[in-house]
């Protein structure tokens, strides 16, 4: 039985100044000093300081008498934070029990823990440096209004686990390594389309672009992989210049057709017979190194990407007389994910189950091979799937998050009864997609940004239908 | 609107305040360790050197190692093991990729090295509060099993990183593969370390069973020699039973990549005179019953030189009894030997006679027996009729790992020969024939002590040196069947490839196709891709 017993400290100080202008310039300037015990003995204190600086337009003279903008905000801002986000002792090397039974006798062994890692003593805070520029239009004595963002993020020294060579005795190292950058513009827009006696539509729309780029990894690291996602798949590289969420992978060339084929292709052709003649029916896969006689681990290439182009939400509220309806819209363009199921099931003739397409797709002898997607249906323990684009799908998806009807009674209509609203929610109601697994809108590994988008199967989410009846008394 | 100055600081946080605070806070901030050892000051007695070593043994008791990828990778993937597909389909069939455990070896082995190399840089460095000869038997024990987890690796894997620094010493992660030769070189260095300081077996100094010893070190040192000698080899011919027609088949052999050029007649004499030196100490001895081996009461004892301890009722307990012996949860255990190995024992031989379940009963009390031509013998015994549909049901099962505290749980305490006595006067017998391009009469004298034991009849006078050198490996087949040696016997001898694909379709269908990538395991990705130093995978992979 092994229990632990963690102790941290964090300590703060802040300092916060504001100014204003007339109302017309607002300032914002302050400073905070952070000491934590997590880290390294000489890194625990880091300074933050931000800055914040808006402009009324609206308050101006030029300005002040329109009718059409009620309000015209510029917004500038700087600011750094720190992440101190890791467990106590990080920055200390640590022993783990280790037993072994000697003829009959337990006797306690210690040695360094390997989940641990190896100590890092140089350990320090995660610092973020962000700058937005922002808009603020409202119009319209506020009917409309729309709002603007530009923002770049950089957060240095990334505390991240770093795989270490195995051959070290250990697996992976806690560090300070690598910058990564995210930039992108935010969209707001709402309005107040209707507003009569017997009409209201209020619509909202919000979209937003990021794009996310590593800077660095640290030291000289090239390039990198995430943690695995099985046994065998560490599909995410991490590589500067590209976005984290990079899938890393082999690609294909349909399938070996007939023995001719497989033997034309210099990875086969002097192999045991016994190969070659297994190899009909199986997964071409391009060969993309100098290398022509393997298919190895320096064939693989980029194939795929989670980071979408772009998110969107779009809200519609109407009422119609005592009738209300609201629909809100939600969307994801142009991620990828990586459909687990695909791999765990796409393995035809093991003692797995697959999928019922895996089977229909199946390569076989004599037939039109030329639109086969899966390799022949056959009893074997042999054949591995490499990581290729056949595991990544568009996740793209519109999202029919809510729709809710409801229906207000008159006031008094009922004796006793104040108020009375019958109403009919319908969560999820419905996705328009053509990813294949449950749900697009997956993260099997929570909020792990170095495995975003990954379907382990997990539980989707669900419909829900909820009709409510609300009384006043 | 209206118009309106304002003016002034809202709020001023005087700033002055924090370079007075920050003096104190220092200590606040210090962490203090609460539930674990920090190693700074750790290695004080000899109660601490004690812990440290132990901790170096219980890498072998993981699921890198011993907790089945050590095995399953290597007893699963030679000519005579046969078993149920769905076990035997991946590293049995030739994939070990498709292997949850494929890099478990590369793990293990470099866990029990880096715990080495700490053991030998902070025990050494004890002076005080530590029994000088227990001192040198725990750094000799360090140096055994460095030794030992180098000798794997080169195996396994061929050139590999050689690291005797710890982290700690050397902060460097990007090591090199070194040349199979200098992996070698390191395994003959430490074990030749390990001879010199450890205990002979039974020292009062020696540690409890299941510690290295003296004569372990040696004989593992006489493989090393063996293993080098023979895989340097440039000619020679090995006759092979096998094929599907259980054929005797003529192999030419090809010498093991990286070990080209070294002097082979050299190490096969340094491997004969060390396993006579072994032999000549009498710090083992075989069990005059081949049977006891593998007994409860056998354990650690005599013959049984080096075995994975387990321990019932601890966390120290494995699922080779399940998998390897008749009776199973499965119903039935899901490995066994060929038809074409059971009929390489002579009718009269223990190691087939007793070694081999003839009549068991299933979990559910199925009564089956093995194999279908000997009916007369094992068909109906002492009134109950056992079943065999004479082809599925035909399956060799050891007992080797059957006798453990509760054979009818997954994880009991069957106990994994890592090196077993009976080797040392077959590695003398092999190297002594290859050394003086022969069979001298010693050498046939200790194949006989082998065979004699189990109560086979001597070997065949007048052999010639390939004839001898074949029979010896069978004898080692025989000897020592699903115990981890067959796989490593064909690829030093460089005949692996052409065995394995003789047969083909092995027995219940077990593929047993070998490309040539499959002499060496695959390097974990996770190494390549964080060992900047290891640039190309082995080849194939």
């Amino acid at each position: 039985m092994v229990t632990g017993r963690y102790q941290s400290a964090l300590i703060s100080f802040l300092g916060r100044a504001n100014y204003a202008y007339d109302d017309r310039y607002l300032l914002t300037v302050s400073y905070r000093h952070d000491g934590s015990s997590k880290f390294g003995r000489n890194n625990k204190w880091a300074g933050f300081p931000s800055a914040a600086l808006a402009w009324k337009l609206h308050n101006e003279s030029f300005l002040a008498k329109s009718k059409a903008i009620s309000n015209l905000t510029l917004r500038l801002s700087y600011g750094m934070t720190g992440n101190q986000g890791i467990g106590s002792y990080a920055s200390l090397a640590k022993l783990a029990v280790y037993n072994y039974p000697f003829n009959g006798t337990l006797q306690t062994g210690l040695a360094d823990d390997v989940f641990a890692g190896p100590a890092n003593a140089g350990l320090r805070w995660e610092t973020t440096t962000a700058y937005n520029a922002g808009l603020d239009l409202g119009l319209a004595g506020g009917r409309v209004n729309v709002h603007v963002d530009a923002y770049r993020k950089r957060t240095d020294d990334l505390l991240q686990y770093i795989t270490t060579p195995a051959s070290t005795g250990f697996q992976r190292q806690l560090r300070n390594s690598g910058s990564v950058q995210n930039q992108g513009i935010e969209l707001a827009l709402d309005a107040v389309v209707v507003r009569n006696a017997k009409l209201t539509w209020k619509t909202l729309f919000n979209i937003s672009f990021n794009r996310n780029k590593i800077l660095s990894l640290g030291g000289d690291l090239k390039e990198q992989f995430a943690n695995n996602i099985s046994t065998r798949d560490a599909p995410f590289i991490q590589v500067a210049g590209r976005p984290i969420g990079s899938i890393f992978g082999y690609r294909e060339d349909g399938y070996y057709d007939n023995e001719a084929e497989v033997r034309s292709s210099p990875i086969y052709y002097n192999q045991p017979l016994a190969i070659i003649r297994r190899m009909v029916g199986e997964i071409k896969y391009l060969n993309l190194d100098g290398d022509a006689s393997s298919i190895s681990l320096t064939d693989r290439t980029f194939i795929g990407d989670v980071n979408p182009d772009f998110i969107f939400g779009f809200t519609n509220n109407l009422t119609v007389g005592r009738f209300d309806l609201s629909l809100f819209l939600q969307g994801v363009q142009g991620n990828d994910i990586v459909n687990m199921n695909t791999v765990w099931n796409g393995n035809i003739g093991t003692s797995k189950n697959v999928s019922e397409q895996v089977l229909a797709g199946a390569w076989l002898p004599g037939k039109d091979n030329s639109e086969a997607t899966a390799p022949k249906p056959i009893r074997q323990f042999w054949r591995t799937l490499l990581f290729s684009e056949r595991f990544i799908e568009d996740g793209s998806f519109l999202r029919v998050k809510n729709l809710t009807v409801g229906y207000t009674l008159k006031q008094r209509a009922v004796k006793g009864i104040s108020s009375l609203r019958l109403a009919l929610a319908v969560n999820n109601l419905y996705t328009f997609t053509k990813y294949s697994g449950y749900d697009p809108e997956v993260n099997s590994y929570g909020d792990n940004p170095a495995l975003f988008g990954v379907d382990l199967g997990g539980y989707p989410n669900s419909r829900s239908v909820n009709l409510s009846l609300r009384c006043g008394f | 609107m209206r118009k309106m100055i304002q003016k002034g600081w809202k709020a001023v946080a005087a700033l002055a305040t924090l370079a007075l605070g920050l003096a104190s806070c220092e200590k606040a901030l210090e962490e203090k360790p609460l539930s674990f050892l920090s190693p700074e000051n750790f290695y004080q007695s000899e109660g601490d050197a004690r812990i440290a070593i132990a901790g170096v043994y219980n890498a072998l008791y993981t699921y890198d190692l011993y907790l089945q990828p050590m095995w399953n990778l290597t007893v699963l993937d030679d000519d005579h093991v046969s078993g149920v597909d769905w076990f035997l389909g991946t590293s049995g069939a030739g994939n070990p990729q498709g292997y949850w455990g494929v890099n478990g070896p590369w793990v293990g082995c470099y866990s029990v090295i880096a715990r080495a190399n700490t053991v030998l840089e902070n025990v050494e460095r004890m002076t005080a509060g530590i029994d000088a000869d227990v001192k040198r038997r725990i750094l000799g024990e360090a140096h055994y099993l460095r030794g030992w987890a180098y000798f794997q690796l080169v195996q396994l894997y061929g050139g590999v990183p050689v690291r005797v620094k710890s982290l700690s010493a050397d902060p460097n992660a990007n090591i090199p593969r070194a040349p199979v030769k200098e992996v070698y070189a390191q395994v003959v260095a430490d074990l030749k370390k390990a001879e010199e300081m450890l205990f002979p077996f039974g020292h009062a100094k020696a540690g409890e069973a299941g510690h290295a010893t003296k004569g372990l070190a040696s004989s593992l040192l006489a493989k090393a020699y063996l293993t080098m000698a023979s895989g340097s080899l440039a000619t020679g011919n090995v006759i092979v039973r096998g094929g599907t027609d259980n054929g005797n088949y003529t192999h030419a052999k090809t010498v093991v990549a990286g070990l080209e050029g070294l002097d082979s007649k050299a190490y096969f004499q340094l491997a004969r005179d060390k396993a006579k030196q072994v032999i000549d100490s009498r710090e083992y001895s075989l069990f005059p019953n081949w049977k006891d081996i593998w007994s409860k009461a056998g354990r650690n004892r005599q013959e049984n030189m080096w075995q994975l301890q387990s321990m019932a009722g601890t966390p120290f307990v494995n699922n080779l009894s399940i998998y390897f012996s008749a009776y199973s949860t499965f119903g039935r255990g899901a490995v066994w030997f060929t038809n074409n190995h059971y009929q390489d024992y002579e009718d009269a031989d223990r190691r087939a006679l007793d070694g081999v379940s003839h009549n068991y009963l299933t979990n559910t009390g199925t009564p089956y027996y093995y194999p279908s031509w000997q009916a007369a013998q094992y068909r109906i015994v002492n009134g109950v009729t056992y079943n065999n549909n004479g082809t599925t049901d035909n399956r060799a099962y050891t007992i080797k790992f059957a006798d453990v505290n509760d054979p009818t749980v997954a994880n009991s305490d069957a106990f994994f020969p890592l090196m077993r006595y009976a080797e040392v006067p077959l590695i003398f017998a092999e190297a002594a024939n290859e050394a003086v391009g022969g069979p001298t009469a010693e050498a046939y004298a200790q194949l006989n002590v082998i065979r004699s034991r189990a109560q086979a009849s001597p070997a065949p006078a007048g052999m010639s040196q390939e004839q001898f050198r074949s029979y010896v490996l069978a004898e080692r087949a025989r000897e020592f069947v699903l115990e981890g040696v067959r796989r490593f016997d064909l690829c030093r001898w460089g005949i692996y490839l052409q065995v394995m694909n003789r047969i083909s379709a092995g027995q219940n269908n077990i593929s047993k196709v070998r490309a040539a990538r499959n002499l060496l395991l695959p390097i974990p990705q996770a190494e390549l891709n964080s060992n900047r130093s290891i640039t190309a995978n082995n080849p194939g992979w």
